[in-house]
């Protein structure tokens, strides 16, 4: 049985943070595929993870997420360089809840504001994040495994939540 | 939405690392890895080398499956791409290692990760495919100049000049005016001694000429011995020369060999460095190098321009060396001589490093010294002011190392060095592979240290 994970108070603070957040998959030939996330939105009981993800912009993540259910997903505070990483097997794609759209609309200008702080312009930001209207899909999973990748000795090691 | 049209050459804008780029992988069951790059470095219109830092889950994936995919970040416009790649091998030496150690190392210093960032190889990948995604994209705003008009006005420089000299201070007068680098030198290879030493400089305090550099060390050093251009677009303390090269000569015990007494006039906080070999075919004639006190002043674009450029310099250089060695020396100009007039003047050798000292105040030493003293003594003894280069070239006394000594940049280093610290003893070129020695002050020539001279 894959082992399930309840994200703190804590680490889901900083998952919805604005942080910068980039999804794998993997595809049927082996292949990886990935993109970014517009956004995360941690479900209350803290054992499902929400990401939106303009399937325009990635349509193989999404058709590899579709078919696997593999996902991999890393959190970066780009001020920071703090990054985790979450797992899980079972990923499935659902349409966008009210709910999801109230965390989103904070996600990207909160992601802006830190992002400006290492220096990135703003419109730069808006515009590698610029999407269709009802292009986002909401990817639900509940990880089954945390990873801290903040860059030096600890990096890649398993945290235990 | 795949383009399979799109070009790595057209993409490398993405891959200055100005904003972070990611690699997915996938184990053998499928369980797949995302993680940030430090490099992503166009190697050829179809490979990418990826820096190999740490062993960790993505090096253990590669290895397994060979496969990774790649997401990058246009800086200027914000398009998103995806490469598709297929790991090829590692390499952890030679001159693609150096480029992409020398990046990281602004990179870390850049980012405050110094003690955590070591490049431990270069993963190459062949590019399978690029993938755009269709995300909104800001206008780029026009090209500051067009590299290519600034290469072919450099190049036509280059042709202009009759002698090094000239035609150094030309190069660097038209790359501050065509491809607006304000701080730049050229440095000669002394291969016998395992240095490099300054011929030519744009833009700094001091000329700096006859400072030299180890090869190996730093930014230059590097490039000269790797025979590839090295760039960093942060400061990078690791490969300044002020801490790290000095050192490096005194743990060599090289300063007794190297020139240290003349200070290297470049910048106290290099934000920007490139430093390009100058080759004649397979041999290493110098380095050009630029730098500048902002970030990010020299991408791959500009190492190109660079690279068209020094290629032109290592022939015209070997053109005018031929010239002058083939030079007619039958045809003696006629002398004119300026009577020396007020006190004398001390000038002191030594002969164990032929340093030369004008009074208190220290010249050149080296083979640049040898030839000065060879110059002045024959002035002494025989009131002889006519050289020819081809006389020098055969002189054993001056151990020039073999025949492909760059025996007109030691003249352009003695001569410069005469006019910034010695003006009263100039070396005027008086025809093709021929000079003048112009002598204003009488000499007193003080030889230390050897007898037999």
């Amino acid at each position: 049985m894959p082992q399930r994970i309840r994200l703190d108070r804590d680490h889901i603070a900083f998952l919805e943070s604005g942080v910068s957040i980039v999804v794998a998959s993997c595809g049927d030939g082996g292949g990886p595929s990935l993109g970014f996330a517009h956004g995360c939105r941690v479900l209350p009981r803290g054992d499902r993870v929400r990401l939106f993800i303009a399937e325009p912009h990635c349509p193989t993540l999404i058709a590899d997420i579709r078919r696997s259910g593999r996902i991999a997903a890393v959190f970066s505070r780009p001020d920071s360089n703090k990054t985790m990483q979450l797992k899980g097997v079972a990923a499935e794609i659902r349409a966008l809840a009210a709910a999801d759209s109230r965390s989103l609309s904070g996600h990207i200008e909160d992601f802006i504001a830190n992002l400006a702080i290492v220096g990135t312009p703003p419109d730069l930001v808006r515009a590698v994040f610029s999407i269709e209207k009802g292009a986002l899909v909401a990817v639900e999973f509940a990880p089954n495994a945390a990873f801290s990748q903040t860059p030096g000795p600890m990096a890649g090691d398993r945290l235990s939540i | 939405m795949s383009a399979p049209d799109i070009s790595l050459d057209a993409i490398r804008t993405c891959l200055e690392g100005v904003i972070p780029s990611w690699v997915a992988t996938c184990s053998r069951d499928g369980t797949p890895n995302v993680t940030l790059l430090s490099q992503v470095h166009y190697v050829d219109p179809r490979h990418v080398a990826l820096s190999y830092q740490f062993f960790n889950k993505t090096r253990e994936n590669v290895l397994a499956t060979a496969r990774a995919t790649v997401q990058v970040v246009d800086p200027v416009t914000g398009a998103v791409y995806r490469l598709s790649l297929q790991y090829l091998r590692t390499e952890s030496e030679g001159p693609l290692f150096e480029s992409m150690k020398a990046k990281l190392a602004g990179i870390a210093s850049h980012t405050g990760m110094e003690a955590v960032f070591r490049l431990l190889g270069s993963d190459i990948y062949r590019v399978l495919d690029i993938e755009r995604a269709p995300s909104g994209r800001l206008a780029a705003p026009a090209a500051p100049r067009s590299l290519l008009n600034a290469i072919r006005h450099c190049c036509a420089g280059l042709g202009a000049g009759a002698e090094l000299d000239g035609m150094l201070d030309r190069l660097l007068s038209d790359l501050q005016m065509h491809l607006g680098i304000e701080h730049s030198m050229v440095l000669m290879a002394d291969e016998t001694r395992g240095c490099l030493f300054t011929v030519a400089s744009r833009g700094y305090d001091a000329s700096g000429v006859g400072s030299e550099i180890p090869i190996g060390q730093g930014v230059i050093g590097v490039a000269a011995r790797e025979r590839t251009p090295i760039r960093i677009a942060h400061m990078a303390t690791e490969y300044g020369y002020s801490r790290a090269v000095r050192a490096r000569i005194n743990q060599l015990g090289l300063s007794g060999i190297l020139e240290t007494e003349i200070p290297w006039p470049g910048l106290t906080e290099p934000h920007s460095q490139i430093a390009v070999p100058i080759l004649a075919g397979q041999r290493l004639i110098g380095v050009l190098f630029a730098e500048s006190p902002k970030d990010m002043q020299f991408g791959y674009d500009d190492e190109d321009a660079l690279a068209t450029i020094t290629s032109q310099i290592g022939t015209a250089v070997l053109a005018l060396q031929s010239a002058a060695a083939a030079a007619d020396e039958s045809r003696a100009p006629p002398p004119a001589r300026t009577q020396p007039q007020g006190p004398p003047v001390a000038i002191r050798r030594y002969a164990a490093d032929d340093s030369v000292f004008i009074e208190q105040d220290y010249l050149i030493k080296g083979v640049a010294g040898a030839i000065f003293w060879k110059l002045v003594s024959e002035y002494a003894r025989e009131q002889r002011t006519e050289f020819t280069n081809r006389e020098l070239r055969l002189d054993p006394a001056l151990r020039l190392p073999d025949v492909s000594e760059n025996l007109e940049a030691r003249l352009v280093l003695l001569e410069r060095r005469l006019v910034e610290r010695c003006p009263f003893v100039r070396i005027e070129k008086s025809g093709r592979g021929r000079f003048r020695l112009a002598v204003k002050r009488p000499l007193k020539l003080v030889n230390v240290g050897d007898a037999s001279d």
